[in-house]
């Protein structure tokens, strides 16, 4: 006997130890939280939400600074940019400042004529009228500022093209910066860093702020950084503390109950090694298998693993003087273990949903289960007394009779039809159909992003054209054929408006049409001097400018490899990218009106490669997808759950009063969620697969064919179960984050309900199973 | 007797003194004191790419401390008013376009230097300027080099000279060798 403990202890040892060893080997922990969002089947799909996890939106910072007059935040928002930019974490900061600096307006000036200025007409009348507007600016207060591009560019072509670079879309511009309808100095920051490495991007907005709290004129101004990284980081923050403190109230509040329940240290000691040993294997099976554990797996695998502590409860309080805790544990351990397999076959419904996230939970869950049930038939008994007193007070449970049997019987089947009557009555939603509403950023901070983001025209990408072609140099072109349908949806309203590559960068094929379409220097000079006749210009005034059109003509067109990191590049990318070999061109849609409209107008102007997509409405479908094979899932999980209880209970009436309460509870569970105004989620989903679990669990205690004497130690233990776990997700209830409270809550009101109708449904089948 | 040559010694003294410590200071100070004035000009704009200068005349309007305009009346007609950051510009074709000041630094340094020191507002001269102040009361120089990167790169200099509480002429030199002479014929502060 001694032998074989000593040889259990040190099996237990060992696989604690292999499983450490595992962890520091394997475990790399990640924070990318595009492990929670779903796989797409769509590969389209799944270029964008790549493309808005990576792409150069998901690198762009907004920044902005308000508290103080308009004049001493453009100084902030000048400083700041300034000290950010030598900083070298970013690629580029831009606070509206000259729009493009010199050094760039520099380099694409010679290419005026190539890229899209206006119409290029050199007859002489036209440039006859642009000498003498060039004239009148000369004469103006201003006409200093415009003499020195003036021989070079007498059409003012380039200021066209910035004037289009500008777009009138820009934010306002006061005391040279951008500024907000609402008074607030604006800035985007682009980091070198990925959108989704929320490490590198935490240090990034940490950066902002200690580069802006060192500005001394800073006075009363405060600094807000929004954008989708600082979005992923603040969620990442809220749901790190939040699920840091609230485990440690929780835990600290089941000790609490455990040693007010037993009254023994040895005991508490004892109760928590089922859970550690859980966790511990749990995590290194986890790590092995997926490589990267990601947070959130951690966290609410924690919690879901916090019904393990239910386990030792069972043993400590069927104890009894006169019997060793084997004999105990003998007399338990076919409830126990059935309970355990049946609540590892819900949570199999987890490992089957395409959510990388929630697959490595249920791994994580289901592991950490089987290894805490195990330690606790083989480990926690050698730690037991060989006689113990047993729990410090019974618990009656009053058997039913008369009147009381009928209501024991009557109320579950009443409360179960009212609950369905009531969902399927309801005309409130029952699900959640908004993604947005499971984002654990509070409401404000998101409203924030939104304002910002309109303000600087950082489109959120909902509708967009998606162009596909082998090369960069074809989705340019289909771009541009596009240009005049989509002005003619603007005009009729469908859209409000349109951005594209093509833009601000042709195509080889347009720029090299507009170099056919420059003069030859005979003609030009003639028309020149022809349109100087009777204007004071000098005759040689111009030269610099044939010279240049003569030298337009034989530019090499621009193409996406010349933008290097130039502020064109900047506006470009996000618009024009290649992947796996393929070219995308994004044509971002705002102000849709009518998207299926849209999307049959898009099947029409056959352009091949040209996909209408509309992201939101597609992710929602996607969540709701997975949501329904989610659902499904769920009745595999519990057909097979049925399965199980026949194979342990052997009757088709004992599975039945098992099973009963248990989908009572679960009724009235959600009807409940639903009267309290909530939307179900997938979240709420893997609270009620706990709650289905915790109630076999239950239901099996309650229904053993037991002695008055054990049955009271049932209801002692099964009351201890039930505190405790109330007390964990009840406080996690109290959690701002939807996701935790959803669980929290949807747990809380599942195990009273399951505690509950397990105990009626036992009073009430007493008579028949005694 | 006595007394009196004692007294007119000491107020003679006195006048002295205070033409002596006339400086930017007193000038700017006396120059805020102008809440509104209405001169004509006669301006002068030598351009390389010209054959012949530009003349023109017209008038100034100022209210103090931020409104400037500027009406052209004989070599192109227009107008050009400046109230705060807002500069509107009238052609002759009727054409109107308004330019916000604050998003072009170097236009904005350069309005100041004429509106900044008819408002006597030293500070702003000097956020924008190198000032250098030559002269007395009866005929002084106020030079201005720009600090600004951007106005820099266009304007080299600005000259104002004045007489008392009134400016006669301004002087603007380009880079390129360019060159404005605006000259002030007459004042008439109601």
């Amino acid at each position: 006997m001694r032998h074989k403990r000593s040889r259990v202890l040190s099996a237990w040892l060992a696989l604690l130890a292999l499983a450490l060893v595992l962890i520091t080997t394997n475990l790399r922990l990640s924070t990318d939280m595009s492990l929670f969002l779903p796989r797409s089947s769509d590969p389209l799909h799944q270029l964008v939400l790549n493309e808005l996890r990576d792409g150069a939106s998901a690198r762009l910072l907004m920044l902005a600074i308000d508290g103080e007059d308009p004049q001493r935040l453009a100084a902030l928002s000048r400083a700041l940019s300034a000290n950010l930019t030598t900083a070298g974490r970013f690629a580029r900061v831009v606070n509206g400042e000259n729009g493009l600096d010199e050094a760039e307006q520099a380099r694409w000036f010679p290419y005026r004529y190539l890229l899209d200025s206006g119409p290029l007409d050199f007859s002489e009348s036209t440039l006859r009228q642009a000498l003498q507007q060039r004239l009148q600016e000369l004469n103006s207060p201003l006409g200093a500022f415009t003499t020195q591009t003036l021989a070079a560019d007498p059409t003012a072509a380039f200021r066209q093209f910035l004037r289009q670079w500008q777009g009138e879309r820009s934010p306002r511009v006061q005391h040279g910066v951008w500024f907000a309808d609402d008074g607030r100095a604006l800035l985007f920051a682009e980091s070198q860093a990925g959108g989704f490495d929320l490490d590198a991007q935490q240090h990034n907005i940490e950066q902002i702020h200690a580069a802006f709290a060192s500005l001394d004129e800073r006075g009363e101004a405060q600094l807000f950084v929004s954008g989708a990284a600082a979005i992923a980081v603040a969620s990442r923050e809220t749901i790190r503390n939040e699920s840091q403190w609230l485990s440690l109230v929780a835990s600290v509040a089941v000790l609490l109950i455990l040693l007010l329940a037993y009254r023994s240290p040895r005991l508490w000691l004892l109760s928590t090694l089922p859970l550690l040993s859980g966790f511990i294997v749990a995590l290194a099976i986890t790590s092995v298998l997926f490589g990267t554990v990601h947070g959130i797996t951690l966290a609410f695998g924690i919690t879901l693993l916090g019904v393990a502590i239910d386990y030792p409860i069972h043993l400590f309080s069927h104890l009894q003087p006169g019997c060793t805790p084997q004999q105990t544990l003998a007399r338990i351990w076919p409830t126990l273990r059935l309970g355990v397999v049946s609540t590892a076959a819900g949570y199999l419904a987890m490992i089957a949903t395409p959510f990388d996230g929630l697959v490595q939970l249920g791994v994580f869950t289901i592991s950490g289960l089987l290894t805490a049930a195990a330690v606790t038939r083989w480990v926690v008994p050698i730690g037991l007394p060989p006689q113990w007193a047993g729990a410090t007070f019974a618990f009656p449970v009053p058997s039913g009779e008369g009147r009381f049997l009928l209501l024991a019987r009557l109320l579950p089947l009443l409360l179960f039809g009212s609950s369905v009557l009531l969902l399927v009555q309801s005309d409130q939603p029952l699900w959640e159909q908004d993604v947005a509403a499971l984002s654990p950023v509070p409401e404000h901070l998101r409203q924030q992003d939104r304002t910002l983001r309109e303000a600087l025209s950082v489109a959120d990408m909902n509708q967009m054209l998606l162009i596909e072609a082998v090369d960069a140099e074809t989705v340019l072109q289909q771009s541009e054929a596009l240009r005049e349908p989509l002005e003619r949806l603007r005009r009729e309203g469908a859209i409000e408006g349109y951005q594209m590559a093509a833009q601000w960068l042709p195509s080889i094929a347009r720029q090299q049409a507009r170099q056919q379409q420059l003069p030859e220097e005979q003609a030009l000079r003639q028309a020149l001097t022809a349109a100087q006749e009777g204007l004071p210009f000098r005759e040689e005034a111009f030269v610099p400018f044939i010279e240049q059109i003569n030298h337009s003509r034989q530019l090499t067109p621009l193409t996406p490899a010349d933008m290097d990191t130039t502020l064109f590049a900047t506006r470009i990318a996000p618009l024009l990218f290649e992947r796996d070999g393929r070219w995308w061109a994004l044509l971002r849609l705002s102000g849709v009106q009518g998207t299926t409209s849209l999307a049959n107008w898009s099947e029409q102007q056959r352009i091949p490669g040209l996909h209408f997509l509309d992201l939101k409405a597609g992710t929602n479908d996607l969540i709701n997808g997975f949501r329904d094979a989610a659902l499904q899932n769920l009745w595999w999980g519990a057909l097979l759950i049925a399965v199980l209880l026949w194979w342990g209970l052997r009757q088709i009436r004992r599975v039945l009063v098992v099973l009963l309460p248990v989908a009572t509870a679960l009724a009235v569970t959600i009807a409940l969620l639903h009267l309290l105004g909530e939307r179900l989620s997938l979240f709420h989903l893997t609270a009620l697969l706990l709650v289905l679990g915790i109630g076999i669990d239950y239901s099996l205690f309650f229904s053993r064919r037991d002695l008055a004497a054990d049955r009271r130690r049932t209801g002692h233990a099964l009351l201890v179960c039930a505190i405790s776990t109330l007390t964990v997700f009840g406080i996690l209830s109290f959690s701002r984050l939807p996701v935790l409270h959803a669980i929290g809550l949807t747990v809380f009101l599942g195990v009273s309900a399951s505690y509950g109708f397990a105990w009626l449904s036992a009073v009430a089948a007493q008579p028949d199973l005694e | 007797m006595a007394r009196l040559i004692l007294g007119l010694c000491l107020s003679l003294w006195l006048a002295g003194a205070q033409a002596g410590e006339w400086s930017l200071q007193t000038l700017m100070a006396q120059l805020a004191e102008v809440k509104q004035s209405r001169v004509d000009f006669d301006e002068e704009r030598r351009i390389s790419l010209l054959g012949v200068p530009l003349r023109s005349s017209g008038e100034l309007l100022y209210i103090a401390p931020d409104y400037l305009k500027k009406i052209v009346h004989k070599g192109g007609q227009g107008s050009y008013e400046i109230d705060g950051e807002r500069l509107r510009i009238e052609e002759d074709q009727g054409g109107e376009r308004e330019v916000t000041l604050d998003a072009q630094p170097a236009l904005q340094a350069f309005v100041a230097s004429f509106r900044a020191t008819l408002a006597g507002d030293l500070a702003t001269l000097q956020r924008y300027y190198r000032v250098t102040f030559d002269g007395e009361a009866k005929a002084w120089v106020l030079t201005l080099v720009p600090r600004d990167k951007a106005m820099a790169r266009v304007i080299r200099e600005v000259e104002i000279r004045g007489k008392g509480i009134h400016l006669q002429q301004v002087t603007t030199l380009e880079q390129g060798g360019d060159s404005t002479v605006l000259t002030i014929r007459g004042d008439s502060a109601p």
